[in-house]
């Protein structure tokens, strides 16, 4: 459903992306792991048009048989209307807005309101403290709070496809474990999702495939088991020695 | 949604309550008093439409007086009598001297051209940030002034346009009063007035979403610019005068602080504090006089102001509409769920 092609990206005057090649099915689970640095920010940036790539495809095909969209020359919100929802690091919550008006941004692209609202309904299912605390300011959530509106808040836009940059970030590991479960929800669902992590072994125990990017090239691919029993992952990002 | 319902009943309601209270002021006051009831509303109307950019969608302009001042010569110029304006300005193009425009349509140009070089101007400007906009806006000023100076054709230059009539009534302002408002609470309770607000607090995640950041911005921009073209129309009509330094960058200041003031985002509170310092600085001028203490106002203002940062740093109001009915209702049962309240 997105294939990245020969993909490179400039950012603040670096080459950070330099030639990545990569593809997402739908239904999967697809991480990509590397240290800082590396260029998975960089690469989620420019799926969703934040960045523009300098060299390379980005293919997109929303429905199963319908043709391939190349998103390098879209605009942001055409791509969020095209089926892609970004869910950017650090979870960037609106803090003094409340948590409904949160989720409502999310559907801004949208005009069918009766949708709109069936679907804050099943986001507050989903997450029923979003619901409690509908009216409190975003700033004032907790960090496993917030990490659920922000995949509330990109969820609204109802994807076919969500990017997820470092949804571990700063969280407890039993809610790390949490949010991973939240994912693999999403994923049944019909989202396919698309990770970008430096905890990698929780990201390979929950994905289907996973590519490992180095200094800005992809330098493994495989599916999730294979690369957590592989030697070279487990002694670079597993702690084994 | 409880909100959207009975927004428009409400609204009327107070828009009878206020047109009592102008009707009641035209009768018992007398000419010099309606004038500060008439800059009242004007401030009123600059205030709240300043909140768009500045208080929305966090844009911090300093650019209102220049948009007044195209508003303004727009408005003067349009409703100036063929005769005058062939003794005033000969050499006003051929298209604009022979136009005796009435005042609604001539307040409605003045406002569409400052919204249109608020487009124009918007594009390029808005790209920068924080303080290089301030200081961007800032320049806007004084441009707009050097040209009102320059364009003698247009404007008389340095000497500006004087015996305009005194067209402005309260009811005119009055009635701009309510537009804004209107458009105002309306603009704040939609779906864009929630992308502005989602752009003020994080311009990341509002394109992330999908909001046109750009555009949303310079809408924002050009929205305020209109109000305040018509508020630089109105307040020409009503002290007749205008010149290229009739709108400066103290003006400017004193906007900014009613909004900083009341809340950045609060119509209710850039309401009251426009209307309470305007009233303030008129009352204070003969406190003054008496105690020879020129310039003690503007030094109480500014203290104030300084107080208000330190300890309150959102504003009076912070973004927030306080609800009078709805604190009431509250208090009387005190188990309403926060998900049902309207913001």
């Amino acid at each position: 459903m997105l294939d990245l092609e020969d993909v490179h990206i400039n950012r603040g005057g670096t080459h950070a992306v330099r030639g990545v090649s990569l593809t997402v099915g739908r239904g999967e689970i697809v991480s990509l792991i590397g240290a800082n640095g590396a260029g998975k920010t960089t690469t989620l940036a420019a799926i969703s048009g934040l960045l523009r790539p300098r060299k390379g495809k980005i293919l997109f095909r929303p429905q199963e048989n319908a043709p391939a969209i190349d998103l390098t020359t879209m605009k942001a919100e055409q791509i969020v209307a095209a089926g892609i929802s970004h869910c950017p690091e650090a979870r960037q919550i609106f803090g003094n807005l409340s948590v409904t008006e949160n989720l409502k941004i999310g559907a801004y692209l949208r005009n069918d309101a009766d949708g709109v609202a069936r679907d804050l309904a099943d986001i507050h299912a989903r997450f029923p403290i979003l619901h409690e605390r509908g009216s409190v300011p975003g700033d004032k959530l907790s960090g496993g709070e917030q990490m659920m509106l922000a995949i509330g808040r990109a969820l609204m836009s109802r994807p076919k496809l969500i990017l997820f940059d470092e949804p571990s970030l700063g969280l407890a590991p039993i809610l790390v474990e949490q949010i991973f479960e939240i994912l693999e929800t999403i994923r049944r669902d019909g989202v396919t999702v698309l990770l970008v992590e430096q905890n990698a072994s929780m990201a390979l125990e929950f994905s289907d495939r996973a590519y490992v990017i180095e200094a800005g090239e992809i330098t493994l691919a495989g599916t999730g088991k294979e690369l957590a029993s592989n030697s070279d992952v487990q002694r670079a990002y597993l702690g084994a020695a | 949604m409880s909100d959207r319902d009975t927004f428009l009943p409400k609204f009327a309601a107070l828009a009878l309550i206020g047109a009592g209270l102008v009707f009641w002021a035209r009768s018992v006051l007398d000419p010099y008093a309606l004038s500060i009831v008439m800059f009242v509303g004007i401030n009123v109307i600059l205030a709240v439409s300043l909140n768009i950019s500045n208080g929305f969608t966090g844009l911090f302009s300093l650019g209102h007086p220049a948009f007044m001042t195209i508003g303004g010569y727009m408005t003067a110029i349009l409703v100036m009598p063929a005769a005058r304006k062939g003794l005033m300005l000969p050499d006003l193009p051929a298209f604009l001297a022979g136009q005796e425009w009435s005042f609604l349509p001539a307040l409605l140009a003045g406002g569409s051209l400052s919204a249109l070089v608020a487009v124009i101007v918007g594009f390029p400007v808005l790209r920068l940030r924080g303080h290089y906009l301030a200081v961007a806006t800032l320049g806007l000023i004084f441009i707009v002034q050097s040209l009102a100076v320059n364009l003698d054709g247009v404007t008389r230059g340095a000497l500006g346009l004087s015996g305009l009539p005194s067209l402005t009534t309260t009811w005119w302002v009055y009635g701009f009063v309510l537009l804004t408002l209107f458009v105002c609470w309306r603009l704040k309770h939609s779906s864009l007035g929630r992308t502005m607000l989602a752009i003020r607090e994080n311009e990341l995640a509002a394109a992330c979403l999908g909001v046109r950041v750009a555009r949303t911005r310079v809408f924002a921009f050009a929205l305020g610019a209109f109000f305040a073209g018509i508020a630089g129309g109105l307040w020409v009509h009503v002290v007749t005068l205008i010149s290229p330094d009739s709108f400066s960058f103290g003006l400017a200041f004193q906007l900014v602080v009613m909004v900083v003031v009341g809340g950045t985002g609060s119509i209710t509170g850039a309401s009251i504090v426009a209307a309470v310092l305007t009233l303030a600085t008129e009352f204070l001028k003969p406190v003054e006089e008496s105690l020879n203490l020129y310039g003690a106002s503007q030094i109480a203002i500014a203290v104030g102001v300084i107080l208000i940062l330190i300890y309150r740093p959102a504003g009076l109001f912070g973004t927030a509409e306080p609800q009078p009915l709805n604190l009431i209702k509250r208090l009387g049962s005190r188990h309403t769920s926060p998900a049902n309240s309207p913001e």
